[in-house]
């Protein structure tokens, strides 16, 4: 086992975390990939219990009757108790979330109160939904802010760099809800080359499927592509100063053959914490792009469950959620691992 | 800091080391999945659509494919227990009631073909159609009809419309003769066929539970079948062919699409993917005035209910002059874009079959507000709930505009305004503004004026009012309902215990391919009439 640097201290848009540290490169790295599946196999039921606590306590003090909801204004406040009491929301708020966690460890994750089907049945096709079009605007955004960011590096200073900086920073300066409308008014009403609505039929096939996400996933790109472009470039500039750089255009490697094998891996490095919670951030879907849009996601659906206070689906919703959104993260980790050997995570060294 | 997104520290200037196989393989399996995923991902479930963006109608016959859009229903789906008009919308296609109303309040026979009552006026006998069957292939007997009301009214019975029909009727049963009903009611009321029309009134096979997901087994006896419902996304209806008037529903199919907002349903009906869109001001700003439309149809009252028991509304001056301060005609065009009738405090809809007569129309009038309040500056808050915040705005500068009223807002979200408790918003804040469906002037009496009653946010108490309102229920005379229909309106506008600017109506925009006018607007009372309608 190597030992390993002493942890430095993060910058401003850098890199540095909880127990990360840079050591030698050298063997152990199997070990090291261990030691953190280990650990997160610890931490993350712990997190995803507290979470499921925290939303299914928080659902019950918002205002709101899931009775009054499901049976609106014009129902007596007997019928409305009437129908809590037949729903199972009447007991003790402790004995509900036991008998719901109970059930969702064994895949009875029961019945929506507003959609009145299974809850595991939504939160899954919708989780689907979710990932396809995170996946897709992922796809979108990394090769396009990698492009932008080395290009911007590569022309530091000049009016590339700073043209494509105020674009960039303009773009992400507007709202998603107002890209997005402003993308419906041209590119589906204007010109009907997309949906207004992208709600797919299921006999849709898969290239009708991309047609259908494309508006909502590039809005989802545009909105991280800012971020992600910068960070690119601070670390492409940051690569291009250092020894190594020199050393390779010394040695007369072509420019774009020394940006592939030499700047960019470097340079990625500090990205990939960013490019992480992107990921995560995208796959647990996106509540404001999904409505927009009417796309059949799993942001959108919580939403609408926090909006009628159906606390089964919410609650699962939540934590399916936060599952996606972890394990994102834990790739990112272990991706990590991969690109940098000399990274440490946990406290031991 | 997240504790499981551990970020390392800038790494020191050193060559790169060589890529290992597991290093490419982990990164080029992470770089192909979203092309795995995209092309591989389910959308829900359902059949096999075959509409397309871009274009609302299709199909290959005559009537072709109407779409249009929604929001997603608030409540469960099931017509016994149904209370947001877009759930309504989605059961209103399938199922169908006794009797509808056309565009001008006038009596539909749909699975009932003839009512009469009996010499008492306790007695109301309905007859029901020949041959008229569910979806099902099973017919549409007395036996339903008992079942579907016995379930509405009953004691346990959790259905929204279950208020309209209390200490109206006692008992339902099938009638003497073949297909017949008798309604027993509790007391004489003339106007029982028009209960007939309301919500939650749709004939349901016996047996059917209110508690059931009706949608998964989505029987009865309307003009259109419901063959997929995809939560988030929309429901697809194909014709009934054994819908008893089947040779008149021209469409082929009929597709409701889920939108978030009504921006979203006018940029749908921009792009034609949909065939109607709510005829509201934004979107007539928008498409212009020169838009086919449909008919109007009225749907319901915005009122301003003043609690009689609670200072300064406990002054009947202080009421009426808030009634003299409104500019009606400016509500009617700036908050609902003239799709609405300037009404006179009085709760009989302009449609109705009997108009009160003799009472002087309020206007905007300063010095009658002046004079009534003495000089006197009145303070309040109105409370409301969001979704009539444009109106209360409006009303709270008409007031304020003329210098006798300091009125404050109150605006809260539906979940709080309609709260339950003792103390919840909509009926115990001293003035609110709420929203009504279209009723019965004595149902209104009933459940907003009489002693007790449980929506009755004025505290209003007046005998009188309630004894004429009973005379009128009772009597079929023309003369005796006008002159207590004048009687009743007559208190109302003077007690004002609730003011109401206007009658909202609806309105639709529909696509220049859509042949054919609804029969009435799109509402339960309506019964979702589609009969007629095609695409050219």
């Amino acid at each position: 086992m190597s030992t390993t640097a002493p942890a430095a201290s993060s910058g401003t848009g850098g890199p540095g975390g909880p127990g990360a540290t840079v050591g030698a490169a050298g063997g152990g790295r199997s070990r090291r990939v261990g030691r953190l599946l280990l650990t997160r196999a610890v931490q993350l039921p712990v997190v995803l219990l507290v979470i499921s606590v925290l939303t299914f306590w928080l659902v019950q003090v918002v205002p709101g009757d899931p009775g009054r909801n499901a049976l609106g204004p014009y129902a007596t406040a007997e019928q409305v108790a009437q129908w809590n009491t037949r729903n199972g929301l009447d007991g003790p708020v402790a004995q509900r979330y036991l008998h719901w966690l109970g059930g969702f460890l064994t895949g009875d994750w029961g019945t929506s109160l507003r959609f009145s089907g299974p809850v595991r049945d939504l939160v899954m096709t919708r989780l689907g939904n979710s990932l396809a079009l995170g996946l897709y605007a992922f796809a979108l955004l990394v090769p396009l802010a990698l492009v932008l960011g080395v290009v911007q590096a590569r022309r530091r200073g000049q009016r590339v760099d700073r043209g494509l900086t105020i674009g960039l920073l303009t773009v992400s300066a507007v709202p998603e809800f107002v890209t997005g409308v402003l993308l419906l008014l041209v590119l589906a009403v204007k010109w009907p080359l997309f949906p207004v609505q992208s709600s797919p039929d299921a006999g849709s096939g898969p290239l009708e499927q991309v047609r259908l996400m494309t508006l909502p996933a590039v809005v989802l790109a545009v909105a991280h592509l800012a971020v992600l472009a910068r960070m690119v470039r601070a670390g492409t500039i940051e690569a291009m100063a250092a020894p190594f750089h020199l050393t390779a255009v010394l040695k007369g490697l072509p420019p774009g053959r020394v940006v592939r094998s030499h700047v960019l891996r470097n340079a990625l490095v500090p990205t990939l914490s960013v490019v992480g919670t992107y990921l995560g951030t995208l796959l647990g879907g996106a509540a404001v792009v999904e409505t927009l849009f009417s796309y059949p996601g799993l942001g959108a659906l919580l939403v609408a469950a926090a909006d009628r206070k159906d606390v089964l689906l919410l609650t699962s919703g939540v934590v399916v959620t936060g599952l996606v959104s972890l394990l994102a993260l834990l790739l990112t980790d272990l991706v990590f691992l991969l690109v940098d050997p000399r990274i440490r995570f946990g406290g031991r060294t | 800091m997240n504790p499981f997104h551990s970020t390392p520290s800038a790494p020191s200037a050193s060559a790169p080391s060589t890529s290992t196989t597991a290093r490419r393989t982990l990164l080029g399996f992470a770089l192909s999945i979203p092309t795995v995923v995209v092309a591989g991902c389910s959308f829900g479930s359902g059949e096999a659509g075959a509409a397309g963006a871009g274009g609302a109608s299709g199909g290959s016959s005559a009537g072709g494919t109407y779409a249009l859009g929604l929001a997603e229903p608030d409540s469960t789906i099931n017509p016994f227990t149904v209370s947001d008009w877009n759930a309504m919308f989605v059961v209103g296609l399938v199922s169908e009631g006794l009797i509808t109303q056309d565009g001008k309040g006038g009596l539909v026979p749909r699975l009932a073909t003839a009512w009469e009552v009996s010499g008492d006026d306790l007695t109301w006998t309905i007859t029901l159609r020949e041959g008229a069957t569910f979806n099902d292939g099973t017919a549409v007997t007395a036996d339903d009809v008992v079942a579907t009301f016995t379930t509405i009214t009953g004691a346990d019975s959790l259905s929204p419309g279950a208020s309209a029909f209390k200490d109206v009727l006692a008992t339902v049963a099938p009638g003497p003769g073949p297909g017949t009903v008798e309604f027993h009611l509790a007391r004489p009321y003339s106007d029982f066929p028009v209960l007939l029309t309301g919500s939650n009134t749709t004939i349901l096979p016996a047996g059917t539970s209110e508690q059931a997901d009706w949608k998964a087994d989505p029987v009865g006896a309307g003009q259109f079948l419901l063959t997929e419902y995809t939560p988030g996304q929309g429901v697809r209806f194909t014709k009934n062919p054994r819908y008893w008037d089947a040779g008149n529903v021209l469409l082929d199919e009929l597709h409701v699409k889920f939108y978030a907002d009504a921006q979203a349903q006018l940029l749908a009906f921009q792009a034609g993917e949909v065939d109607q869109v709510a005829a509201d001001p934004t979107v007539l700003r928008t498409l212009g005035a020169e838009v086919k439309q449909s008919a109007p149809g009225y749907t319901k009252f915005d009122g301003i209910f003043l609690d009689v028991t609670v200072a300064p509304f406990t002054d009947v001056r202080v009421r009426q002059a808030i009634a003299w301060a409104l500019d009606r005609d400016a509500i009617v065009a700036t908050v609902y874009g003239r799709n609405a009738t300037v009404a006179n405090d009085a709760l009989y809809f302009p449609d109705y079959a009997v108009q009160p007569g003799g009472l002087t129309q309020r206007r905007a009038d300063t010095a009658k507000v002046a004079e009534l309040l003495g000089g006197r500056r009145v303070s309040f808050t109105i409370t409301t709930v969001d979704t009539l915040q444009t109106l209360a705005e409006v009303v709270q500068q008409q007031l304020n505009a003329t210098g006798s009223f300091d009125v404050q807002l109150s605006v809260l979200p539906s979940a709080q305004y309609y709260a339950d408790g003792a103390d919840t918003p909509w009926l115990s804040a001293p003035a609110t503004i709420t929203n009504w469906a279209r009723r019965l002037p004595s149902q209104y009496v009933s459940q907003l004026f009489a002693t007790g009653a449980a929506w009755n946010a004025s505290k209003y108490s007046n005998p009188q009012l309630e004894q004429l309102s009973a005379q009128y229920d009772a009597t079929t005379d023309p003369g005796q309902r006008q002159d207590l229909a004048d009687r009743i309106a007559a208190i109302e506008w003077n007690d004002v215990a609730v003011v109401v600017p206007a009658f909202a109506s609806s309105r639709l925009v529909l696509a220049q391919d859509v042949e054919a006018d609804f029969a009435s607007g799109q509402d339960f009372s309506g019964g979702f009439d589609f009969r007629h309608v095609r695409l050219s």
